[in-house]
């Protein structure tokens, strides 16, 4: 079992150091799942009692990695899945975020077995006070997780989603989740095909909505003209406060964008494109919306 | 004893003790003929730094008729009245009332004046029998790149280990062939010789000291803006971190490092390389064991000869230690007592003091798998000074009788200890062993 990786993009570096602090804010574990194209990384913790919803994301690896080899236990396998504390990689990877101090050479991830296994993440860095490049070496500890055991760890479908609406302004989204989280301990987002995203927050005293307008509709596809277009129809779901709170807070990466979609009454869809092949997802699992 | 200095030279010092106060519970300040000296040691003793500043900083200074003088003052009261250094123009430093009280005057801009009175503990001052100028090995660098180096691990780390060989010099947080936690990530950084100002080292060697009186040192090299000098020998041996600015300010942290048998986590410390000795008023003794004050280094550390006239408790622990060597302690629980539990050290009965220590200490012992310095809770026991409370400023000598000190449950404690640790803590052999004859175990 091999995995040798090497970035040497400034810009990727940073933004996968972003990614694994984004991940090590949501949840104490993560799952990597190397693939030979891809690589995954899981955080699921819903059935843990934290209110952590479930984030993943799909890497693609020729386009972060341009030195990237991967051979499984066996030929028959396709992946390798590792497991590892989120907090541990995001302090590996912190080297990488050092931007104008410091200037990052190359970082390279390589699963090695010291006295157990672990993925060495060396970044090779450049300081200004010498001229030579010096290496840091951070070994993460890893468990191996053997064939039988991934079912569980597999990587969670997208949802099939009636409605998908694109946010421009993440920032205001955020604030304004962090705001009514107080309110109520369940949100509801309204989404309709005229490009109208509702978020209700409700409790005794007040309800408040804040709409957002003229936003661009992704699915159904506004390309298909007649009479689909004419029919405005509403899709709405209630989620839980706390999990939406979490998962916007914890988000790290410098993205404005966001795709929400709207699977009625079962669960909201989260999407950052962060870049054309490394794509964010979430899901907030629908709640009842008691008072 | 009374000395002035004005705003930016205050404010150097003011960061002298803040650095001191990471470092110690108690400041020692020595006056003589060549200036000002702060020094602190940590609570176990595995670390003791000193601050000389010459005379030249100082407007003026005097000193008293005998010619030197000692005093030791709680680290609290001196934080609080040096906190604030910005509006600072002039302080004066001097010692009042029968030398029981050191008298602060900070006069500041739009003509405020600040004073505080802190009590002197006693006259006690700290010497370390280490030689601090013959150390094979001596890299000397800025401090942004000691600093770079400290930044590229937690802040949580405890230790850093230095592996020094000719040619490059590996800053890890493990040592190499030490069996850890599974869970535990290990960091490495690695520096070439030529990023030093200057990298000598004649042989390989790896030593292991506690970062956090590294870190509290650097904070004030960063102050000075200086560059700062590492001598080291082996494992074991002490670990000396030298700033020198100017001519004017000297700085030396002396720091015990890891033994090669042990494994990490659990610091060996070397009380018997420093001692701390009382200086009674009139007893001239201590000059006496100090050679000529040709340079200022050697003339703060004394020769180890009062080590036999000296019967107080402290060295009764000091024999009890010797007694079981093959006994690491560690540096850790007593860290977390003196954080936690010892804070007031001189406001609570010593009773009740060495009730919670001997809490928090089975806690610990509980709760990781590592040998318990059982000893070393005691020791801060016995070393509370019972009458004055130094952060009531302006009261009267009031004696407060101390306790009984638990000197039976000592003995017990050290007895028993072992029963505290794991049955089992494995260790696996570190590269600074030798390995005499090869394993010879077939199956193996």
């Amino acid at each position: 079992m091999k995995f040798h990786a090497k970035m040497l993009d400034v810009l990727y570096m940073r933004e996968f150091q972003a990614i694994a602090a984004t991940l090590a804010k949501l949840a104490k574990e993560c799952v990597m799942l190397v693939a030979q194209e891809q690589m995954h990384l899981i955080v699921n913790e819903e059935h843990c009692s934290t209110s952590s919803p479930l984030v993943w994301v799909s890497i693609a690896s020729k386009d972060y990695f341009p030195e990237y080899q991967m051979t499984p236990a066996r030929p028959e396998h396709d992946l390798i899945v590792l497991v590892m504390s989120a907090m541990h990689l995001s302090r590996a990877l912190a080297v990488l975020r050092s931007g104008s101090s410091s200037s990052v050479h190359s970082c390279k991830l390589e699963l090695k077995q010291i006295q157990f296994p672990c993925i060495s993440v060396i970044a090779s860095v450049v300081s200004p006070n010498s001229s030579e490049p010096r290496e840091v070496v951070h070994d993460v500890p890893v468990t191996v997780v053997p064939p039988s055991d991934w079912s569980s760890y597999m990587l969670p479908k997208v949802p099939n989603t009636q409605i998908v609406l694109g946010v421009p302004s993440l920032r205001l989204l955020r604030s304004l989740i962090d705001k009514l989280k107080n309110i109520s301990p369940s949100f509801i987002f309204h989404g309709s095909t005229a490009g109208e995203l509702n978020l209700v927050a409700e409790s005794e005293m007040a309800t408040i909505t804040t709409r957002f307008s003229r936003l661009l509709l992704h699915k159904p596809d506004q390309g298909q003209s007649g009479a689909g277009a004419e029919t405005e129809s509403e899709i709405r779901c209630s989620v839980d406060t706390r999990k939406a709170s979490a998962f916007f807070n914890a988000l790290q990466l410098p993205n404005e964008e966001i795709m929400i979609g709207i699977d009625s009454e079962r669960c909201i869809c989260l999407q950052l494109d962060i870049r054309s092949n490394v794509v964010l997802h979430s899901i907030l699992p629908a709640v009842c919306a008691e008072i | 004893m009374k000395c002035t200095l004005e705003g930016g030279n205050a404010r150097v010092i003011a960061k002298a003790i803040q650095s001191l106060s990471k470092i110690g519970k108690e400041l020692f300040i020595e006056a003589d003929v060549h200036g000002l000296t702060m020094r602190s040691i940590n609570p176990t003793q595995s670390a003791v730094a000193s601050i000389s500043f010459s005379r030249s900083m100082f407007d003026t200074f005097n000193l008293p008729p005998s010619g030197d003088c000692f005093c030791k003052i709680a680290m609290k009261p001196c934080l609080g009245v040096f906190r604030n250094m910005k509006q600072v123009e002039y302080c004066e430093l001097s010692i009042v009332d029968n030398k029981s009280k050191l008298q602060v005057n900070l006069r500041c801009k739009l003509e405020t004046t600040k004073q505080a009175l802190i009590a002197i503990v006693d006259e006690l001052n700290i010497t370390a029998s280490v030689s601090t100028d013959q150390s094979p090995n001596s890299i000397h660098g800025d401090h942004k790149l000691f600093m770079e180096i400290s930044n590229s691990f937690n802040s949580s780390e405890e230790e850093l280990t230095l592996e020094a060989t000719p040619d490059s010099l590996s800053a890890k947080n493990y040592i190499e062939g030490a069996r850890v936690n599974d869970k535990f990530m290990r960091s490495q950084l690695k520096l070439k010789h030529s990023e030093f100002e200057h990298y000598q080292v004649t042989e390989g060697s790896v030593v292991t000291f506690c970062i956090k009186e590294f870190r509290a040192f650097l904070l004030f090299a960063e102050a000075l803006n200086a560059a700062m000098t590492l001598e080291f020998d082996d494992a074991g041996s002490p670990f000396i971190v030298k700033i020198k600015k100017h001519q004017d300010i000297e700085c030396l942290l002396i720091l015990s490092t890891l033994a090669p048998e042990d494994v990490s986590f659990s610091e060996d410390y070397r009380p018997r390389d420093i001692t701390v000795c009382n200086t009674p008023n009139a007893s001239q003794k201590r000059k006496s064991s100090t050679p000529g004050p040709e340079i200022q280094q050697k003339r703060r550390l004394a020769e180890d000869t009062t080590l036999s006239e000296l019967d107080t408790s402290l060295f009764q622990f000091r024999d009890r230690r010797t007694e079981v060597p093959t006994e690491p302690a560690s540096v850790q629980p007593a860290r977390m007592l003196a954080d936690g539990d010892t804070m007031d050290l001189v406001d609570e009965e010593a009773e009740e003091e060495a009730m919670l220590l001997a809490v928090s200490d089975a806690m610990e012992a509980s709760q990781i798998p590592r040998p318990s310095s059982t000893e070393v809770c005691f020791y801060n026991t016995e070393d509370a000074p019972p009458t004055l409370l130094p952060e009531d400023n302006n009261e009267e000598d009031e004696s407060i009788p101390q306790s009984p000190d638990r000197e039976r449950g000592l003995r017990v404690r050290t007895i028993f200890s072992r029963c505290f640790q794991n049955t089992y803590v494995p260790r696996e052999p570190s590269p600074n062993s030798q390995m005499y004859a090869p394993n010879s175990d077939t199956e193996d």
